[in-house]
């Protein structure tokens, strides 16, 4: 394989990567150049949320099957972390259920919130063993049967989640740059899984699942693999927000964030983790927008203002507007190009056969 | 080297083979011909353990091999390119030739595989980063004929190889064959429709129809085609014009 310059082959494997990396870089620095209090808390909600749609490309990407289910592992992973962080004066107020260590320590948020990531990933684990088994369609409605569950469950916990009441007190500690950070390894953490040989093998089982068995792959083991780190970063994605808000309501983690983010990887393109990161940049600049404009500009002596629920129809509007124009996504499914070209695209068009 | 013996597949109630036997010497290529429906697939989806026989058996290099795993039949040295090709239309061309090694974990093994499969075709290797969907039909059927390369088989089995391609485009699917049998030593058994192709390649000839085996012979011995004609459609050739009920 061509090993002329082997740190520039190393570039070029690795160069969605950097360039993501230097985009998001890029929009959190000039956003928080603004130094807007309110702006950079919705920057920060994106970037919480990019981590989520990482995490959801993670297995809907690889498997090509669509997963309701994801943002029941966030609710997951954000209860997880809230129990280990919040004071231990208020857990006896709001989660008088907790086992008597947790009632009795804090961890420190990061340590926290990586035990709430592989909380998820365990329930991920579990599930996924039953779950993974189905193919298509009826894995979607698996999947969301599992988030319906996980849901009724967490609002009936009240010992532990504070059921139809929201938990409150838990520390502020998420910032723009924190959430920067975890996007940062949610990116490698995708892209590393998504090319070694078991992603290679589950996005083998998403072209052609036949084939694939035929090539050795165990396709259930593939998916619940692939099923268990998504969750683990979208679980710490829920005890970042769950650090970000300082309170929590099982209603959080409910459809609208479900649809919100699925829309985000699917308008970006699901089989490609660019699409992600820049479906979910695009969507959240469109959807901060909207919310603006229902607020109101003043232009002079009048004010103009879109009707109240304008950024749903919206997103509702564009997510449309890309199933009919360009079904798999603005990034077509593909990772940002490596801008320079290659020295053998002149003979390839003389070898064109037929 | 494979040793096919009284073999019977069911598919429920419908039996698709009936008794069907083999034998095929190291280093031949071995053609099974007839029409739709006769077998063919069956039979070679039964040599590599997807199917399980109802009866009879498989034997590879002496050992019986009905009733092993798909993985393990891989590993002794049998590989086969699917019906259709089925390579992975969105993957790149590199990952496609990965995919074949799934089940391995020697990376040394493997890119010395890799590099002989790219020294093969090297079309593929100057296409190795495009998605595997933008190759022509004819580049996809080098390509499912490299991944089945990448397990390092020592018998290859080929289900219709010339499907949906242009003849002359065929004509270079099977010098590649015959190539790999040349300078791989590779023992190959084709599955073809055709039989005037089938003919053109083959060492040996099967003719199958209704799950059983019409006629077995040297393809040098049946060049004129008449008796090949009467054992795939059962009745010779005199008597093409006449209606059969």
């Amino acid at each position: 394989m061509e090993p002329k310059t082997p740190l520039g082959h190393q570039v070029r494997e690795i160069w969605p990567l950097i360039i993501l990396s230097i985009i998001l870089f890029a929009v959190v620095a000039v956003i928080q150049s603004l130094d807007d209090r309110i702006i950079s808390q919705s920057l920060t909600e994106g970037l919480i949320r990019l981590v989520v749609v990482i995490g959801l490309y993670i297995f809907v990407g690889n498997s090509g099957l669509i997963s309701f289910g994801h943002i029941g592992f966030m609710m997951i992973g954000a209860y997880a972390t809230a129990w280990q962080t919040m004071d231990p004066m208020t857990k006896d107020i709001f989660v008088p259920g907790l086992p008597a260590y947790l009632l009795a320590n804090s961890h420190h948020w990061l340590v926290a919130t990586i035990i709430g990531g592989l909380i998820a990933a365990i329930a991920a684990f579990i599930s996924g063993l039953a779950m993974m088994r189905l193919s298509g369609i009826a894995a979607s409605i698996g999947t969301f049967a599992l988030f319906m569950s996980f849901y009724s469950l967490y609002l009936q916990w009240s010992t532990w989640t504070a059921g139809q009441s929201s938990l409150v007190g838990i520390p502020v500690t998420t910032t723009p740059w924190v959430a920067f950070w975890f996007c940062i390894v949610a990116m490698i953490g995708a892209f590393v899984y998504s090319r070694s040989k078991y992603g290679l093998a589950l996005r083998a089982s998403r072209e052609d699942e036949v084939a694939a068995k035929a090539a050795g792959v165990n396709v259930t083991g593939e998916r619940v693999i692939s099923f268990t780190i998504s969750a683990f970063f979208v679980g710490m994605a829920g005890g970042l927000y769950g650090h970000f808000l300082g309170l929590l309501t099982v209603d959080t983690f409910y459809l609208p964030m479900t649809f919100i983010t699925l829309s985000m990887l699917v308008v970006g393109g699901m089989q490609s983790l660019s699409g992600a990161v820049v479906g979910t940049i695009v969507l959240s600049l469109v959807i901060e927008l909207l919310r603006k404009a229902e607020k109101g500009f003043d232009m002079g002596e009048t004010s103009i203002s879109l009707p109240a629920s304008s950024a749903e129809v919206g997103l509702g509007v564009i997510l449309l507007l890309i199933l009919i124009f360009r079904p798999s996504g603005f990034t077509r499914n593909a990772e940002i190009y490596w801008p320079f070209k290659p020295k053998v695209a002149v003979t390839e068009v003389t070898h064109r056969q037929s | 080297m494979l040793e096919v013996k009284d073999l019977e597949v069911r598919y429920g109630r419908l039996t698709a083979l009936r008794g069907v036997n083999l034998s095929i010497k190291e280093g031949e290529i071995a053609c099974i011909v007839g029409p739709n429906g006769a077998g063919k697939s069956t039979t070679l989806l039964a040599i590599s353990s997807v199917l399980t026989p109802t009866a009879g058996s498989i034997s590879f290099a002496g050992r019986q091999i009905n009733g092993t795993r798909p993985e393990d039949v891989a590993r002794l040295g049998i590989s086969q390119v699917p019906e259709g090709r089925h390579i992975f239309t969105s993957l790149s061309v590199e990952e496609n030739l990965r995919v074949g090694t799934a089940t391995r974990s020697d990376k040394e093994e493997m890119k010395r595989d890799y590099d002989r499969v790219i020294e093969t075709f090297p079309i593929l290797g100057e296409r190795r980063r495009q998605s595997a969907g933008k190759l022509s039909g004819g580049e996809q059927q080098m390509l499912a004929i490299g991944r089945a390369l990448m397990t390092n088989p020592r018998f290859m089995t080929i289900d219709e190889p010339s499907l949906g391609l242009a003849p002359k485009i065929v004509d270079r699917v099977y010098e590649v064959l015959i190539d790999l049998r040349e300078k791989r030593g590779l023992t190959l058994l084709i599955v073809e429709q055709s039989s005037e192709r089938a003919l053109k390649a083959a060492d040996t000839l099967y003719v199958l129809r209704n799950g059983t085996i019409q006629l077995t012979g040297n393809a040098a011995d049946l060049q004129d085609g008449k008796a090949v004609h009467k054992a795939y459609f059962g009745f010779s050739e005199d008597h093409e014009g006449e209606v059969m009920i």
